[in-house]
């Protein structure tokens, strides 16, 4: 029991460390949320102040919660600058008012951020969940595998493990 | 040891409601930071991640609660019930004066260790009190409380609790409701009739009442385990879905704070039906075998939750995985406590619930929200690592349970207390 759990807590160590990535979606979906913040969700990490504004004017003095819907979809390559990725995304004001449009995200000396953004912008293939568009990510075949390769895996060592404690059991009790 | 006239339909009926409201607020507890995660996330600051580790931390209180909820089987039922409700509402006003992510987290831990040992206690009640005939039925009623907990949530949020003042913190404001059942139940309760005729009976002095250790005698050691690991895998995907559904449908789907609020009322009002017909069921055809249609329908319609993008297509299949996902406590509940006789059935259940179920939840809850993080996560989307881990972790609850958990649908509790007295 000891070691399952020491193998538990392992796994779950080494997990963020499967991957280190820097998804272009994740990073406009976290300056739109970080605008949502108000100044406490200092939106400078992912965006110059100009770009902010052009979302929420006035965010830094506004009180928290004005988005009501922050919707991001499956970013693509920008054709126009190489390493830079386009981001449609959208969101909700607190009276209903909807801002659709695409962000630009770049690789800078701190990691990736949003360096453009085009309010109202449209591009083929780019648009929001919401409105019939791919969401950040889509299981492979492969991860479909992986996971039922690891439930058959999680089955034979649950048995094994019963196994083993009634065994125990067994030779105590005779 | 049997001697005690029996308390009659009426006290029971009784009985089940002050059970049920117990199970209602461990159930609105459960689903109200998920549900307003979002919003105290943009109020306190931090990511999927934070979040991810937040929910771990306060679920481990619930893994703590186990040392508390032991106590039933030395202090007595009873008690240890008022204790909890009291417990739970102090901590529910410490979350809601709230001014971090710290004191959240600290608060929200207290009120796990205390709604962790109120549900084992309050099923343990129910298996005591309530004639064979009946157990499975007053099972699925007092664990549905659970879910009709998250649908009261939805509805808070459809009416627009988090657009007052209060906002979030007006959620658990809410949950010093609970109060009034002490007024209510520390007058009108009774302590059950099968710890009393045990704890009363001189031949049961040889049994340990207070050892944490005597579930893992050799007698009760194999079906600890099974249980156990059954309700692990288990709760490890159901915890991690009712966590990360609002927020996978308010971040990756796109629906607002107040639709997800309706679908999630709406959803569970159908899916608590999920465990009133599990109760009557599992009365009829046997705990194992409903167990593992349910688990069934929980991995097709739980994974399909979660991979679909249209709200009018998620909306039923969201109701036939709760209906699935949620209902199958109603038979774990019998797992971890029908087996067992009265003198040890509070820890033995505890165990289940407390050292594999909450470790379960944690884990789950944290091992999607890492693989999910939209930018740093190996899958990158909640949704996705929500049904992989799915279709990883069910199987292994349907494999254990058929080889292993015994069929207890015709247990005899007084006939296994006097058998193991006579040991």
């Amino acid at each position: 029991m000891r070691r399952l759990l020491l193998l538990g807590v392992v796994l779950v160590a080494l997990l963020p460390a499967c991957a280190r990535q820097d998804r272009p979606e994740g990073i406009v979906e976290r300056w739109l949320l970080s605008l949502n913040q108000g100044a406490a969700g200092r939106p400078d990490r992912y965006a110059p102040d100009a770009l902010s504004q052009e979302i929420v004017p006035g965010w830094a003095t506004l009180d928290p919660g004005r988005l009501d819907t922050v919707e991001v979809g499956r970013a693509a390559a920008d054709p126009r600058t190489p390493g830079a990725s386009l981001v449609p995304f959208r969101v909700v004001d607190d009276d209903g008012t909807a801002t659709t449009g695409i962000a630009t995200v770049a690789a800078g000396g701190s990691g990736a951020r949003v360096t453009a953004i085009e309010v109202g912008g449209t591009r083929p293939g780019l648009r929001v969940p919401s409105e019939g568009g791919q969401t950040a990510e889509r299981i492979t075949p492969t991860a479909w595998l992986v996971a039922l390769a690891a439930a058959g895996v999680l089955a034979l060592l649950a048995v094994g493990v019963v196994t083993l404690v009634r065994r125990g059991t067994a030779s105590v009790v005779t | 040891m049997s001697a005690i006239p029996d308390r009659g339909a009426r006290y029971r009926r009784r009985l089940l409601v002050l059970l049920s409201s117990a199970t209602f607020f461990e159930g609105y507890d459960n689903f109200v930071l998920a549900f307003v995660l979002a919003l105290v996330l943009g109020d306190l600051g931090g990511s999927e991640a934070d979040a991810g580790w937040i929910r771990a931390i306060t679920s481990l209180g619930a893994v703590a609660a186990f040392a508390l909820a032991a106590q039933a089987d030395r202090i007595g039922r009873r008690r240890l019930l008022l204790i909890t409700i009291v417990g739970y509402t102090i901590a529910a006003a410490l979350t809601a004066l709230s001014p971090g992510l710290l004191w959240l987290t600290g608060a929200q831990f207290a009120a796990q260790v205390f709604l962790g040992a109120e549900w084992a206690v309050a099923i343990t009640i129910v298996v005591e009190e309530f004639p064979r005939t009946h157990r499975g039925k007053a099972l699925g009623i007092v664990t549905s409380m659970n879910t009709l907990g998250g649908i009261f949530v939805g509805v808070l949020a459809f009416v627009g609790l988090q657009d007052t003042p209060l906002g979030w913190r007006g959620f658990f404001v809410v949950g010093l409701l609970p109060l009034i059942l002490i007024a209510w139940g520390r007058r009108s309760m009774l302590e059950t009739e099968r710890y009393e005729a045990v704890r009363s009976d001189e031949r049961s002095a040889h049994l340990d009442h207070a050892s944490l250790f005597e579930p893992w005698r050799p007698a009760f050691r194999t079906v600890v385990v099974a249980v156990g690991l059954v309700t692990f895998f288990r709760y490890f995907v159901v915890s991690a879905g009712a966590f990360w559904w609002a927020y996978y449908a308010q971040q990756e789907v796109g629906m607002s704070v107040s639709t997800s609020g309706l679908f999630l009322a709406v959803a569970g009002l159908v899916g608590a039906l999920g465990f009133l017909v599990a109760g009557r069921m599992m009365d009829r055809f046997g705990r194992k075998p409903m167990f593992e249609i349910y688990l069934a329908g929980a991995l097709v319609f739980g994974t399909l939750t979660f991979q679909v993008h249209t709200p009018r297509v998620m909306l039923p299949i969201l109701c036939t995985g709760i209906f699935f996902g949620l209902g199958s406590v109603a038979m774990t509940s019998a797992f971890a406590t029908e087996p067992f006789p009265t003198y040890v059935r509070s820890r033995a259940a505890a165990w289940c619930r407390n050292a594999f179920e909450i470790p379960g939840g944690v884990l789950g809850a944290l091992t999607v929200g890492l693989l999910g993080d939209h930018v740093t996560g190996p899958v990158g989307s909640i949704g996705d690592a929500m049904a992989l881990v799915t279709v990883a972790m069910l199987p292994a609850a349907m494999v254990v349970c058929w080889f292993f958990v015994p069929e207890t649908n015709a247990e005899d509790m007084v006939a296994m207390d006097e058998a193991i007295v006579a040991t």
